[in-house]
This record gives structure tokens, C-alpha cells and sequence, in this order.
């Protein structure tokens, strides 16, 4: 009897043991990612993510590719100071909380390939600080860092802001050039996690060294190799291979067409019209889901300043021959007479930036005003041609004039009067559909051509210092994009609810008063029918 | 129908059932007899499946009541001691219940638990709910649910504590009737109840056996039957002839005038009656009283559970000390 | 099955017969009640989203206590007041496996769980309706968060007739009950934050998010998604729970 009772005990404790394992097994099972599903039931699947993003993260996962994504978000100290930093918080906090989410979906997908790293500076402020330092997080923004290390390589990463990189704001100010521009309510227009950071990761992964394209032959006297000389662009093309790029000259004596391997083509200071085949050239890279970076400047030359052409054409934009300058802001805010320095003629000009455009997002939002000399006025073509889209980048304040060439030959530096005073456009980007219609359902759609115009010296070596991250932006926001993913982001259609004061009411009269009520008269009911036998 | 072989059952220190064994054939009633503590509670759960045994073997209708514990507990119908009901349901509820789990079908149910309410007199009370129905009632509800399966064996435990004389009459009525269709275990620690409805007793004291038979045989074989004697003649006289006759020392008892009257202890089987009687004819001693006393079933009872063998304490419980 | 059954109903109606059951539901309907107005006349004043009202039922303090204590008191009965009242001697004596008792009991405390629960999402659907909020409330993630609920629940149920099973003191089956659900929910996260690197590590991140019962919810059942493995995390926890009380039960025929 006593080695059945013991049999039997020692049964017990293996099956709660085997049950244990069991249960393990189960869940393990369940979370492979072959059987692992996300049944979504909310409506059009706002929740989830787009297959492409889905295969990206399978793919990764195959390849054994460590990646992390390492969330900065500081927390706000304070009080705001009116509606419109309130707005901004508020967003920031749902921003944050859609990228949380969205990354949870990543691990989800990911399995064991992707880690997710959310740094507190309050709570662990070793931990915080070192990978600050690791990632060159300065600390002042809500940042997202997507690195990625293929087996046996180094880590490569990027980093991402919040507001400007992974959300599309609505800031009616640029929009509207006449009036001046007021700080409104910010709203989210649209969330762009998903395509940024897919965008990023494959980027990290997809692209060795993306390869600029110098273009020769229309410059006279560009210098790319001196880094001292003020209108040089020695440092310029330093800077460039130090982010990584392979930066070549590009000639179209040979052959008329960008090599297919170009991430981008950079023309610097052009001062010749480009002829008819270069600018089809040209267009065709940019119709091709291809890159262009336009820098044109003013010079006091006769003849050496081209207003577009062909390829102004093609992509509906010219520049004006004359310079542009602007009233340095008067604190006074006279609009004619003597400038701050006495003098009523100031030969720089200062900007005013889209804040919407990704180049120039960060920049309009840090607030540090721009100041550029040796622009020309830029503009849309009149009959500009359909299947592109163009916004405005940089733009000067509303005090702006054209510098006439006075006798001597150079621009007139003085103040027209108050009613010739206008804003002039500098700087364009241009969004090219592609030409060519996609294979099928299954291959992305090539991406839409992109090109920047602007117009004054911005990247040489004297620019370069208050510049440089205009430049770098361009050049590195148009070589991420190559490979962007097409996806599409949420739209944000917030409802509302509009009640009224009698429907609250019957609310509060069926919840609280009639539905306990309701359960108290059965449960008195059932009382009393068990009690009557 | 029910064996039980070389039963053991400790709870940690405490030996409850020590190496207990005995059957109960089919149609048998079986009194299990013991004082309070003696064990009878525990062996009937070990047979009914409630508590597993330390040791030893227990079978109920051939199915062993460990290894084929499910056939062996659908075998019987079981009224533990303290009837532990369900308050917040209704008797028939209760009773439907009850079919239920032992496996009663669907369509058999309704008439099963009439039978089993009609069987144990509760269908006055069919819609009461449980709490609500007086002690007595409430036994008979246990009954009921041991009835409710129409099992074959019945095992009862303490089936009349708690109750008063005309609800004890009862349940023994009960029991009197369910004997011609169920073989019977009952427990008791009421001796009259016992002797009145079972075929058979057990008698259990600090967890051995002591007895098992038939009341009367029981008695009978015991020791301690008593010789009563009362004739016409002197007290030493009748003494010195007990002696003689019955070969054991005789007590004097009070008498009246000009009688005489003394008692013996006897042994098992010994009978001098008719010996003694024609002695004292022959002598022409008008006898006034002979006869044998037996000791009643509280005394074998006693004698068996207090563990006493001696004679003379049970004579003591009659009169004097035989010197 | 068939003493499941059996078990099932019986102890289905003593539910419903029980004061203590309407009592529990009068007090929680009362108190969501109140939520709910309050929460309309907040919505009112800002004009809030639908859908963020619907989601903001699910964080409701009536709602945490619902799913944190019911439970525990629902089960606190099971067992421990069979032996209390010694009914557990019919109950072991009957010719039914235990097995069967312990997953009839946790059945009719699970869809008695439910049918409580039942009014408050017939409701939600009911305040769409014109006179009430007239609104449109995208019922997919309401399902699906409320699925988590029940499920989780589920699981809940299950240790909390494991806990009834241990003593025989109602009083203490419930608080053990109670200390587990209340750790389940609590505890996960201060680990997590506690580990720091190593829950990086991917079988213990793993672990702790399937444990980490609240942030799964928030993250997935209260967004419209339904995750398959934590679906069989819920699923194994109810079996397992259920296994370790009749185990429990039936120890005492070997003890």
C-alpha cells in the first residue's frame, strides 16, 4: 500500500512539473514566428504594419542582423508658456507613444534581431549618458536612434528626430509668403514612423557607400580641393566623405546620362546654361527615382549667371540674373533709411526656412536665423509642367529687393523704397513622379525623383560654417531616400464627439440609477423566489 | 459484498484502525458498534473512499476501494456522520444533484429521486430549501441521497444521532425495510438501536475488532451470566449448595424473612439450573427463584470495551464480592 | 464529462442564488455607473474621440478591481467551504474523478465571471444609440481588448481555485488569490526595470512581456490586436492552474 501511495505522490509532483513544461512549451510554440499572429480588428488596420516592413524585419531576422532602436526622450520641464507649446507637448507625448507602440510592433516581428532601449535621464543616468555619448545624442530633442550591425561588422546608426523626422506637422506659417509669418497652433497632420524607420534600417543595411556625383563642365572656376580659399569647396567635399559618401566627378563629355550607381548629383555654382541633352540628362536621373542638388550663386560677370534653361524647363523652375538683398531686421521697424550700421545697404541676407521640409524641418525649428550672401531670386516657372510637386525651402523676409548693377558694374546696395519691398523665394524642392510604371503588385514603385535648388553660397568654405547642415541635409536626406519604402503613413482624422447636456444625462440615468437598480430587483427577485418553496 | 483485510490507518502519531478485519455478505445488516473514538467513523471512510488507508486491503463488491476507487463509489450509498448538506438548494434540487453526479441518466432521474424522497418519508419538505428543514429532516435527506442511486450497499454512519425517540424510531423503520433490498453497513454507538436491526454486530474498540456475531450468540458464549437464587431456607445452607452444585463461590443477596437468596458468577456454558433445581427438590426446599441472568448487551459491552475479563466485576455490577 | 457537467450546474445556480454574487454586481455597476457619467461629461466638455473614450473604459479603476478581486472572490468558495462545511466528503465519496470537480467548478465561476461582465459591453453597444452618446464606437478593439480581459481573467480563476483548494479558510483562499492576481499585475514591470541589461536578453524580455500582464494589454488587446502567443500564454496558465488544483485535491487520497 505504501509504495502505491508513495507511487502516486511522486506522480503528482512530475505531472505539476510536466504541466510546468508543458505550458512553457505552449507559449514558446505560439511565439515562434512562423505561428506567431497579430489578428487585428481595427478598422482599415490602423494597428498594424505594411507587409513591406513586415518582409524587412523577416529578412533580418534570417540574416541574423542585430538591430536597436534607442529611444532619447527627455521629459519636459516646466510649464508651457502658451497654446501653441502646449500643442507642441501634447504631440510630443503621442508621437512618443505611437513610436513606443510601433516599436513594440517591431520586436514583435523581429524577434531576437531587434532590441529596444528607452533611456530615462532621470532614472539611470550612467546607462543614459554613455549611450548619449555613443550615438552623439546632444540632448535636446526627442530622438530616435536606428542602428543596425550585420553579423560580423561594425555598427552603423542614424539618428532621427521625433518632430521632425517621424512626423509631418501642419504649420501654416511658410505657406502663405505675402503675410508674416505667426507662430499658430501646430497640428499632426501625419505620422511617418513606419516609413522613416523601415526607411532608416534598410538604409543602414541596404547601402554601402552611396556615391555623389560632382558634376564638371559648367562651373569655371570651382575648386574642390582647397579647403582655406573663402570660395572654395574644399571642405565641403571633406565633409561629404567624412558622412561616408563616395564622392566622384561626373562629366558628361563622354556620355550624356548619370551613372545608375549615383545616389545623388551635386552641381556647384553653375555659370553656364546646361545644353539641351545634358539637362534631359539630368531630368532623366531625376525622372528615375534619381537626386539633384542645385547650388546656383550671383555673379557680378556678365553672362555668367544661368537662369535655369532647358532643365528649368523640364523641372519649372528659373532664377532671376539679379541679386537679392535684405534689410537686416530694424529693431525700430523702419523700412527705409539707414540699416543698424548706419549704412541703408546691407549685402547679406537673412532667411526664413520651411518648416515643414525634411531638410530644413530641424533647422526652422533650432531658430537660428540664417544669414547668406550672393543669392539670386528663384521661382516657379509660369507654365510649369504637371506630375511634380514644388515647395518652397528657404525664403527671405518680407524687406527684400533686387541689388541693380549700379555704374561701376556691382549691385546697388540701397533700399528701394518701402512699397518695392518683397519677398524673394531662394531656395526649391522639386518632386518628381516617376516615369516608368512599376513591374507589378509585388516590386515597390521606384521613388519619386528629388531635387534641391538653392540659390546663394551656402556650401563653400566661408559658408560652410554657418551652413553646413543645410548642405549635409540635403546631401544625406537625398541618399537616404533613395531607398525609401513605400508605405503608407497614417493619416490622422481625429473625431470628436458633440454631446449635449440632456444626452449626458439619460447617460447618467441609465448607468447609475437604472442598471444597479435593475440588478438589485433581480437579485431581490431571485430572494424571494428561493425562498417560497 | 464488503471485505476488509488487515485495515491500518495512522493520522501522524495517532493509530485510529489498527490491523482491522471483517466481511459483510450480501443481504447482511451490520451493526458497527464502539465508543466514541473507536474508529468506526475512519474505517467507514476508508471504505467509502474519503480517506486512503496506511495499510491493508479493503474491497466493496470485488473492486478494491483504492486502486478501482470510481467503481467501488458508485457501489455504494454513503450517509457520513454530520450530513453535510448544500443550504442555498432546494431538497429536489439537491437530490437531482446528487443523481447526477452518481451517474443516475437523464431520463431516470426524476423517478429515481422520487423513489429515494418517498423511501426516506422527505417529500413534505421536496421544495424547502436544505438549510431551512429541521435536524430530522435533514438526516432523511442524507438517506435519501444514499438512496437516490438504488446502490447496492449501504453504509450509514451514526444514522440516528442528533435525533429524538420518534425520529430514531423511524429511521430504524427505515432501515428495517431498505434491509430487504441493500446489504447494510450501519454504525451506532446506541446498543438498543443495534440489537434491534442488524443481523450481525461488530463491535470496535480502540481500533481492533473485538467482537463479531450474532447479539445473542455473543452474549451467550460470553462470561459473566449470573445464577439467581431465592428458596425457603437458610442463607449458608443455599450458599453452601451453589458451591456445591455450581462449583463457584456464591454471593449472599438481601432477602426477606425466612428466605433465603445469593448469586453466582458462571462460566461460559455452564448451566446448573437444572441440577440445582432437582437438588433442592430432593432437599423439599420450596424454591422461590432460579434462574440465569444475562448479562444485557451494555454490560457485554462493557466488559468487551473496558477490556476487563474479570468475573467478579461484573458480578459487582449485580451485588456483593465472592470472597 | 459528464461529472463536469453536473458539477457545472450546480454550482452555476449557487451563484446565481447567492446574495453575495447580486451584492458584487449592484456595488460594481453602481461604481462603473459613476465612471461612465462622469466620463460623458468629460467627453462632452472636450469633445473627445470616440475610440479614446471606448479605450478609456478599459483603465477605469472599477474595471482593474473587477479583474484584480472578482476573481478571487468568486473562487474563494470552491473548496475551502466544502471542507469547512465537510460537503467535500460527498463530493470525494461520489463516483466522480477530481479532475472532473475541479474543472466544473472553475467552468461555472468563468461563465459566471462573464455573465457579469456581460451588461457592461451590451451597454457600450447601447450608448451608440441616439438618445445616449449617438456615436459610433469601432467595436473591433473593444472586442478584442475585452477578450483580453475575460482571458486573463481566465487564467485568474483557475489559481483562484487552486488557492481554495490549499486551505480550508475562505478568508485565506481569497487572499492568497488576490496576492497573486495583485502580483501578476504589479510585478512584472518592477522587474524589468530592476534588470536593467539583462532584460535585454531575449528569452528574458520574452518572459517578462508574456508575465507582464498590464503593458501586454494596454499594447495589443486594448489597440484591436489580438497576439496568438499571449493568447496561449492565457490558455496554458488556466490548464496548468487547474492541473496544480486537482493535484491538490487529490493529494488527500494519498496523503
Amino acid at each position: 500500500m505504501t509504495a502505491h501511495r508513495w507511487a502516486a505522490r511522486v506522480n503528482l509532483l512530475l505531472g505539476s512539473a510536466l504541466m510546468l513544461a508543458v505550458w512553457v512549451l505552449l507559449v514558446w510554440t505560439a511565439s515562434r514566428p512562423a505561428l506567431k499572429t497579430l489578428i487585428d480588428l481595427t478598422p482599415q488596420q490602423v494597428n498594424s504594419v505594411a507587409p513591406s516592413t513586415e518582409a524587412l524585419l523577416r529578412e533580418l531576422r534570417e540574416q541574423k542582423v542585430a538591430v536597436e532602436f534607442h529611444l532619447f526622450f527627455p521629459r519636459p520641464v516646466g510649464q508651457p508658456a502658451d497654446e501653441a507649446m502646449a500643442q507642441v507637448l501634447r504631440i510630443r507625448g503621442r508621437l512618443q507613444e505611437l513610436t513606443r507602440l510601433l516599436l513594440r510592433r517591431y520586436q514583435w516581428l523581429g524577434g531576437e534581431s531587434v532590441a529596444v532601449f528607452d533611456y530615462d535621464l532621470q532614472s539611470d543616468i550612467e546607462r543614459t549618458r554613455a549611450a548619449a555619448l555613443a550615438f552623439g545624442y546632444a540632448g535636446n530633442e526627442d530622438a530616435v536612434v536606428v542602428a543596425a550591425a550585420m553579423p560580423g561588422r561594425e555598427r552603423r546608426f542614424r539618428s532621427l528626430s521625433l518632430l521632425s523626422d517621424l512626423a509631418e506637422l501642419d504649420l501654416p506659417g511658410l505657406r502663405d509668403p505675402s503675410g508674416p509669418a505667426q507662430a499658430k497652433v501646430p497640428t499632426l497632420k501625419r505620422y511617418l514612423g513606419e516609413v522613416v524607420l523601415s526607411s532608416a534600417l534598410k538604409s543602414l543595411l541596404v547601402q554601402g557607400t552611396p556615391v555623389a556625383y560632382l558634376l564638371r563642365g559648367y562651373s569655371r572656376t570651382l575648386n574642390t580641393d582647397n579647403p582655406t580659399i573663402g570660395a572654395a569647396y574644399g571642405r565641403f567635399v571633406a565633409g561629404l566623405r567624412n558622412l561616408g559618401f563616395d564622392v566622384r566627378d561626373l562629366s558628361f563629355s563622354r556620355e550624356h546620362a548619370v551613372p545608375r550607381d549615383a545616389a545623388l548629383v551635386i552641381v556647384l555654382e553653375p555659370d553656364l546654361e546646361f545644353t539641351d541633352v545634358d539637362a534631359t540628362a539630368l531630368f532623366d536621373h531625376v525622372a528615375g527615382g534619381g537626386r539633384l542638388f542645385l547650388n546656383y550663386v550671383h555673379s557680378p560677370r556678365e553672362g555668367w549667371g544661368p537662369t535655369g534653361g532647358k532643365l528649368g524647363e523640364l523641372l519649372g523652375y528659373e532664377l532671376g540674373q539679379l541679386p537679392v538683398f535684405h534689410l537686416i531686421p530694424d529693431p525700430l521697424r523702419r523700412t527705409s533709411g539707414p540699416g543698424l550700421d548706419g549704412n541703408d545697404a546691407v549685402a547679406r541676407l537673412q532667411l526664413q526656412v520651411s518648416a515643414l521640409h525634411p531638410v530644413t524641418r530641424r533647422l526652422a525649428q533650432a531658430g537660428t536665423p540664417l544669414e547668406v550672401g550672393g543669392a539670386r531670386g528663384l521661382r516657379e516657372r509660369p507654365g510649369a509642367p504637371a506630375g511634380m510637386r514644388r515647395e518652397p525651402l528657404l525664403q527671405t523676409g518680407p524687406h527684400a529687393w533686387l541689388g541693380r548693377p549700379g555704374r561701376d558694374g556691382y549691385p546697388d546696395l540701397k533700399a528701394p523704397p518701402a512699397n518695392l519691398l518683397q519677398p524673394f523665394l531662394v531656395g526649391l524642392a522639386i518632386e518628381v513622379d516617376p516615369k516608368t510604371p512599376a513591374g507589378g503588385p509585388e516590386t515597390a514603385a521606384p521613388p519619386k525623383g528629388q531635387v534641391v535648388i538653392v540659390s546663394g553660397a551656402f556650401c563653400n568654405n566661408s559658408g560652410i560654417e554657418a551652413f553646413g547642415d543645410l548642405a549635409y541635409n540635403v546631401c544625406n536626406w537625398m541618399a537616404e531616400r533613395r531607398v525609401l519604402m513605400d508605405i503608407q503613413s497614417n493619416q490622422y482624422a481625429p473625431r470628436q464627439m458633440l454631446l449635449q447636456t440632456p444626452q449626458v444625462e439619460r447617460v447618467r440615468w441609465l448607468l447609475f440609477y437604472g442598471v444597479p437598480l435593475g440588478f438589485l430587483l433581480a437579485g431581490l427577485a431571485v430572494l424571494y423566489v428561493r425562498r417560497r418553496s | 459484498m464488503i471485505r476488509v483485510f488487515a485495515l491500518t490507518k495512522r493520522f501522524g502519531q495517532t493509530l485510529a484502525v489498527d490491523r482491522l478485519g471483517f466481511e459483510v455478505a450480501r443481504g447482511e445488516v451490520v451493526g458497527f458498534l464502539g465508543p466514541n473514538g473507536a474508529g468506526k467513523t475512519t474505517t467507514i471512510r476508508v471504505l467509502t473512499g474519503y480517506h486512503p488507508a496506511t495499510s491493508g486491503q479493503a474491497t466493496v463488491d470485488g473492486f478494491d476501494v483504492e486502486r478501482q476507487s470510481l467503481a467501488a463509489r458508485q457501489r455504494i450509498g454513503y450517509l457520513p456522520e454530520n450530513v453535510p448538506i448544500y443550504p442555498e438548494l432546494r431538497v429536489v434540487e439537491f437530490l437531482r444533484y446528487r443523481a447526477a453526479l452518481k451517474g443516475v441518466p437523464p431520463r431516470q432521474r426524476t423517478a429515481a429521486v422520487e423513489r429515494a424522497m418517498q423511501k426516506a418519508d422527505v417529500g413534505e419538505v421536496a421544495r424547502k430549501l436544505v438549510g431551512h428543514v429541521s435536524r430530522g429532516f435533514r438526516q432523511r435527506v442524507g438517506l435519501a441521497d444514499a438512496l437516490v442511486a438504488n446502490p447496492p450497499i449501504l453504509i450509514l454512519d451514526e444514522p440516528t444521532s442528533g435525533l429524538d425517540p420518534n425520529q430514531r424510531r423511524r429511521i430504524k423503520q427505515v432501515v428495517r425495510e431498505l434491509a430487504a433490498e441493500h446489504t447494510i453497513l450501519f454504525s451506532s454507538h446506541i446498543l438498543a438501536e443495534v440489537q434491534d436491526v442488524s443481523t450481525r454486530i461488530l463491535v470496535i474498540h480502540r481500533g481492533t475488532l473485538r467482537a463479531d456475531g450474532v447479539p445473542e450468540r455473543l452474549v451467550a458464549e460470553a462470561v459473566g451470566r449470573r445464577l439467581c437464587v431465592a428458596a425457603r431456607c437458610s442463607q449458608d445452607a443455599l450458599l453452601a449448595l451453589v458451591r456445591e452444585v455450581a462449583g463457584t463461590a456464591a454471593v449472599p443477596e438481601p432477602a426477606p424473612e425466612g428466605l433465603g437468596a445469593c448469586s453466582a458468577v458462571l462460566q461460559p456454558g455452564q448451566d446448573p439450573t437444572g441440577a440445582l433445581g432437582e437438588r433442592l427438590l430432593a432437599a423439599g426446599i420450596a424454591v422461590r427463584e432460579l434462574r440465569l441472568v444475562a448479562p444485557t448487551l451494555e454490560q457485554y459491552f462493557a466488559h468487551i470495551t473496558e477490556g476487563s475479563d474479570r468475573a467478579e466485576e461484573l458480578a459487582a455490577a449485580g451485588g456483593a464480592e465472592v470472597a | 464529462m459528464r461529472g463536469a457537467c453536473t458539477v457545472f450546474q450546480k454550482e452555476l445556480l449557487s451563484y446565481f442564488v447567492s446574495p453575495v454574487s447580486w451584492i458584487v454586481a449592484v456595488v460594481f455597476y453602481l461604481w462603473r455607473g459613476y465612471e461612465l457619467s462622469s466620463m460623458a461629461h468629460y467627453a462632452m466638455l472636450v469633445r473627445a474621440d470616440p475610440d479614446l473614450f471606448a479605450s478609456a473604459t478599459y483603465t477605469l479603476p472599477s474595471t482593474t478591481a473587477m479583474v484584480l478581486l472578482v476573481p478571487a472572490l468568486l473562487t474563494m468558495r470552491c473548496f475551502a467551504e466544502e471542507r469547512r462545511t465537510g460537503s467535500i466528503e460527498l463530493l470525494a465519496t461520489a463516483p466522480v474523478r477530481d479532475g472532473e470537480v475541479v474543472l466544473g467548478k472553475w467552468a461555472a465561476a468563468t461563465v459566471f465571471y462573464a455573465l457579469l461582465w456581460l451588461p457592461s459591453c451590451l451597454l457600450l453597444h447601447v450608448l451608440e444609440y441616439g438618445p445616449f452618446l449617438a456615436t459610433d464606437l469601432s467595436f473591433g478593439p473593444v472586442f478584442a481588448a475585452y477578450l483580453g480581459m475575460f482571458l486573463l481573467s481566465a487564467m485568474l480563476l483557475a489559481f483562484g481555485c487552486f488557492a481554495s483548494s490549499l486551505t480550508d479558510n475562505v478568508l485565506l483562499a481569497a487572499m492568497l488569490a488576490f496576492l497573486f492576481d495583485f502580483g501578476l499585475v504589479s510585478l512584472p514591470a518592477q522587474v524589468r526595470a530592476n534588470l536593467g541589461e539583462l532584460a535585454q536578453h531575449y528569452y528574458v524580455r520574452e518572459l517578462l512581456d508574456k508575465l507582464d500582464v498590464g503593458r501586454n494589454f494596454d499594447d495589443w488587446f486594448a489597440r484591436g490586436l489580438i497576439d496568438t502567443s499571449q493568447v496561449a500564454f492565457y490558455a496554458g496558465g488556466v490548464l496548468f492552474f487547474l492541473f496544480l488544483c486537482t493535484a491538490s485535491v487529490a493529494s488527500r487520497r494519498v496523503a
